[in-house]
């Protein structure tokens, strides 16, 4: 009796506190899904949709040329007025558009993504979280 | 007695345990004086510069690193490292180029904090489009009963009078007329013409040419227009 008042007290309260605490610390991390803003999503959100999206490079042209995601149409803002033709020649009613940048410290992509959506008129834009990053890392 | 001592003690420790730890997240060695900075442009500036300040607490700090979200966007500081009662600041330069509309630009500093690491300063910027044509790109379904006509909008962002000098496609099946709606809007009408029996077109661009009384960085705009299936 002496042992379970003992275990409730000093381990499995303190325990429950503890992780409570955890969860409303301000600084608490979640482990599993990031944070994704309003268009942005993960690789395995892409993959989940089971259908082709355009890919769109939004980092350099010399990034882009050195490695890139298969069939991606490369529109950073240098290239931009060029290349949005390849885009447009690509789209289909229905499909969706996915910007990827570097990493999430990079902004290219939703820079990207707010001109193909505002300025172009596009349906369906969305920012890859973590970007080029997060394909190398699946893909490797 | 001696129970109720044991949940007194466990529930006052649990109580320092969670103050601890929020005071923990928020002593922070180096208190800002912003962290975002918010500038509108000018029509021709080049580029826009910003300082966010600094005072370093009880602790001395010393930066590590600054990495901005943008090959456009740079950051600089005098020195890395800066003792209790010190004041610093990083100088941010963002080149525009041809940017326009609202950006946001992110800088991140790695400090020698252990509890905060990390900070993010963010640089928001209006810069005015000073003409604006939306969209850029319309489609219609081939085979259809009916092509309906669709419009493309050109606005001014700034007072000045600016007029269309010309409009013209690369296709005979798409007519092109313009209004003007307002003293600073103007609207594109954009019409197939398909005739019985006749192929229709499969893209179209549309080069639209404006004369304005201020030298401008852009005066010939393009658009788009498809038939998709």
């Amino acid at each position: 009796m002496r042992m379970t008042k003992v275990l409730t007290y000093y381990v499995l309260l303190p325990g429950l506190i503890g992780a409570l605490l955890m969860l409303l610390h301000p600084s608490h991390a979640l482990w599993n899904e990031p944070e994704l803003t309003e268009n942005e999503v993960t690789l395995s959100i892409v993959e989940s949709w089971n259908e082709p999206v355009i890919w769109i490079d939004a980092r350099s042209v010399v990034e882009f040329e050195k490695e890139r995601i298969p069939k991606a149409i490369s529109l950073s803002p240098e290239v931009f007025e060029s290349n949005i033709i390849l885009l447009l020649n690509e789209w289909e009613p229905g499909v969706r558009i996915v910007v990827y940048c570097d990493t999430q410290l990079c902004d290219a992509s939703h820079e990207t993504a707010l001109r193909l959506s505002d300025e172009v008129g596009l349906p369906d834009v969305y920012v890859l979280y973590d970007g080029w990053k997060s394909w190398k890392k699946s893909k490797h | 007695m001696c129970n109720m001592k044991n949940k007194v003690i466990l529930a006052a420790t649990c109580l320092v345990l969670f103050l601890g730890s929020y005071s923990e997240v928020y002593s922070e060695r180096m208190v800002w004086e912003q962290t975002l900075i918010e500038k509108v442009a000018n029509v021709g500036d080049l580029q826009i510069d910003a300082v966010f300040r600094f005072s370093v607490q009880d602790k001395p700090v010393t930066i590590q690193s600054i990495r901005s979200s943008c090959g456009c966007t740079t950051a600089s500081l005098s020195k890395k490292r800066f003792e209790p009662g010190e004041t610093g600041e990083i100088e941010v330069h963002f080149k525009l180029g041809a940017r326009v509309g609202a950006q946001k630009k992110y800088i991140m500093l790695q400090v020698d904090d252990p509890e905060h690491p990390s900070v993010e300063l963010e640089l928001q910027v209006y810069i005015p489009h000073v003409i604006r044509l939306e969209p850029r790109f319309v489609y219609w379904t081939k085979g259809s009963a009916e092509y309906e006509p669709q419009t493309l909008s050109v606005k001014v962002d700034v007072d000045v009078p600016i007029s269309i000098q010309s409009i013209s496609t690369d296709q005979e099946q798409l007519k092109v007329n313009w209004v003007k709606t307002d003293e600073k809007e103007f609207e594109v009408i954009l019409q197939p013409q398909i005739s019985e029996g006749e192929i229709p077109f499969f893209r179209s661009v549309i080069k639209i040419e404006i004369k304005a009384d201020i030298p401008l960085k852009q005066t010939v705009f393009y658009a788009y227009a498809f038939m998709k299936s």
